[in-house]
């Protein structure tokens, strides 16, 4: 069962038949869709889509009642450290004693063995992420200190120390301003450039929609899935949102 | 020069002098163990906002040290097993039903702690027992294999703890993210629960079950407020929790009174006297020692500018 995308290498993502049910409520019904390598797709849906629930479900936060996700050709669950996440709405205790640094530094949690001590080319590897996304100057604040905007960036370079090649980010965008906004697209584009593929959940039907590659539309069905162009017109978006929204 | 060498030589006797006995070398030990092990695993529960579980499992390994008794086998096994239990019987509660994890714990702990008090009465009737021992805990009647055991359950803990502590670490700071990357987030909550079971046993016949919860949230609690990284956090508590135990050991000598809650109120002295002196530690004119102790104290004190946002604003 060789299919030409899989064997080129080219394949980052497959998601195949996949369903999710909570109790009786049908969540996701039967999405399958394939990413290749060097990919930034945008999913977009509205409120109550599943959009979170499809991430969430790749990544075995929440039991699937069908189907299957691969990564690189094979099942994605026992290699889950090999992608990087950020939720929606981070759970976490923002009094937490941490430092912006203690943060990024947990992103290599997953890859050091139990008896490895840090070292310096650990902190490195922190500074890199902390620069990228213009925090370096905040590295000894505390967490609780940061603004929103500033707070998802400290997770988005949790996820680029973790140096993976797939990237699942739910809503990374809402409630920032334009320049995390700027900083966050622009990593997109470095992460496309050095080969990722990045899944980014999206609300804003506006210009931000321009920077992705593939937009799928969801709502508890596969609406939509294709290049931009293709897909991003209002007979699909009418679909998705039920005829609640006019293209501008 | 007389003088000082007199104050000198009173001074080293006051200190000495309990050392004399041998028991009092015993209490000491033990205090040192419970001190240091309650603080690390205490620090956890409370940035997990878990401090009343260790109220809970350590109200809910009295049914199982009272078993243990009965049946003639090891109490600190039997007490382990039910402080274990105690917290699977929470998750289950809070997987099951809708009840809040708040509750849950009220639930648990009034129906192992019942539990407990029903079999040690029952056993009162036939041998001799004492409650008030158990509950407050008698750190001056420790024997040498208490001691030991003690000791080996607090090392094979400070052990586990190491060795797991990034682990635990981002548990206790992000779990649905340490699920998302394939760590063991639930095994790792459970390793915590047997850690804080571990500590309330190897802590009993030192503190008691009653006080345990104090040694493992004050100095915890007291190292929250002037720290600003939970590294630095569970090493202050450490400290906080040693000194706690051996003062509060000389002033339970000195002044006759019971030891368990000499120690707690000790704690409970530095926890007041960071509260006030917090804010002035940070004036010290030492940069490092001001980076290091820069907290939640220090944020909700106005009239003191926060010197990191002017750097910040200095800049731009
Ligand atoms: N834990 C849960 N238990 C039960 N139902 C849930 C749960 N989480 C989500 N749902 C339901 O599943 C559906 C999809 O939710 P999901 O959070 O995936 O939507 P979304 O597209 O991310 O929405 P939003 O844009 O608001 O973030 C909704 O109808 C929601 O009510
Ligand atoms: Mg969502």
């Amino acid at each position: 069962m060789c299919v030409d995308l899989l064997c080129s290498g080219v394949v980052m993502l497959q998601v195949e038949h996949l369903s999710v049910r909570y109790g009786e409520n049908i969540a996701l019904d039967d999405i399958s869709f394939t990413i290749p390598r060097q990919r930034v797709v945008g999913i977009i849906g509205p409120n109550g889509a599943g959009k979170s629930t499809l991430i969430k479900a790749m990544l075995g936060l929440v039991p699937l009642s069908g189907g299957q996700v691969l990564l690189k050709g094979k099942p994605l669950l026992p290699q889950r450290q090999r992608v990087a996440y950020i939720p929606q709405r981070a759970s976490i205790d923002w009094d937490f004693p941490a430092t912006v640094q203690d943060v990024v530094l947990m992103g290599l949690t997953p890859y050091l063995k139990l008896s490895e001590n840090l070292q310096e080319k650990h902190y490195t590897l922190v500074n890199e992420a902390l620069n990228r996304v213009r925090m370096a100057e905040f590295s000894q604040g505390r967490i609780g200190e940061l603004s929103g905007g500033q707070q998802q960036r400290v997770f988005l370079a949790r996820s680029l120390v973790q140096a993976v090649d797939l990237y699942l980010l739910d809503e990374p965008l809402v409630g920032v301003d334009q320049t995390t906004e700027q900083v966050i697209l622009n990593i997109f584009d470095e992460l496309r450039a050095e080969g990722k593929s990045v899944l980014v959940v999206n609300h804003d039907l506006g210009q931000v929609v321009k920077r992705y590659d593939d937009i799928l539309l969801l709502r508890k069905n596969l609406v939509a899935f294709g290049e931009r162009d293709q897909v991003f017109n209002s007979e699909n978006l009418n679909r998705a949102y039920a005829g609640q929204v006019a293209l501008v | 020069m007389f003088d000082l060498w007199q104050v000198v030589l009173k001074a080293w006797n006051f200190l000495a002098e309990p050392f004399s006995f041998e028991f009092i070398l015993r209490a000491f030990a033990s205090a040192l163990i419970v001190g240091t092990l309650c603080a690390v695993t205490g620090s956890f529960l409370i940035v997990r906002r878990l401090s009343l579980l260790g109220l809970v499992v350590s109200n809910s390994v009295i049914p199982g040290v009272a078993i243990a008794f009965l049946l003639s086998l090891n109490i600190f096994v039997g007490g382990f097993l039910s402080g274990v239990l105690a917290t699977l019987a929470l998750s289950w509660l809070q997987l099951k039903t809708r009840i809040k994890e708040d509750a849950a714990m009220g639930i648990v702990m009034a129906v192992f702690f019942s539990l407990g008090i029903i079999l040690i009465t029952e056993i009162q009737k036939t041998k001799k027992v004492d409650l008030n021992e158990f509950l407050y805990g008698n750190i001056l009647g420790i024997t040498y294999p208490d001691l030991f055991t003690s000791l080996g359950i607090g090392v094979v803990a400070l052990v586990i703890v190491y060795v797991l502590f990034r682990q635990l670490v981002l548990r206790s700071f992000d779990p649905l993210w340490t699920e998302a990357v394939g760590l063991p987030a639930n095994r790792l909550h459970y390793t915590l629960m047997a850690l804080i079971s571990l500590t309330v046993v190897a802590s009993m016949q030192a503190v008691g079950v009653v006080l345990t919860i104090a040694l493992m949230i004050i100095p915890g609690a007291t190292a929250y407020l002037i720290t600003k990284r939970f590294a630095t956090m569970i090493k202050v508590a450490m400290g906080l929790g040693v000194v706690s135990s051996i003062v509060g050991l000389y002033i339970s000598f000195y002044l006759d009174i019971p030891s368990g809650p000499s120690i707690v109120m000790v704690s409970a002295v530095l926890l007041l006297a960071t509260i006030f002196l917090g804010p002035l530690v940070r004036r010290l004119p030492w940069q490092a020692l001001y980076d290091r102790i820069y907290g939640v104290v220090v944020l909700k004190d106005e009239t003191v500018p926060n010197t990191a946002a002017l750097e910040r604003a200095d800049k731009e």
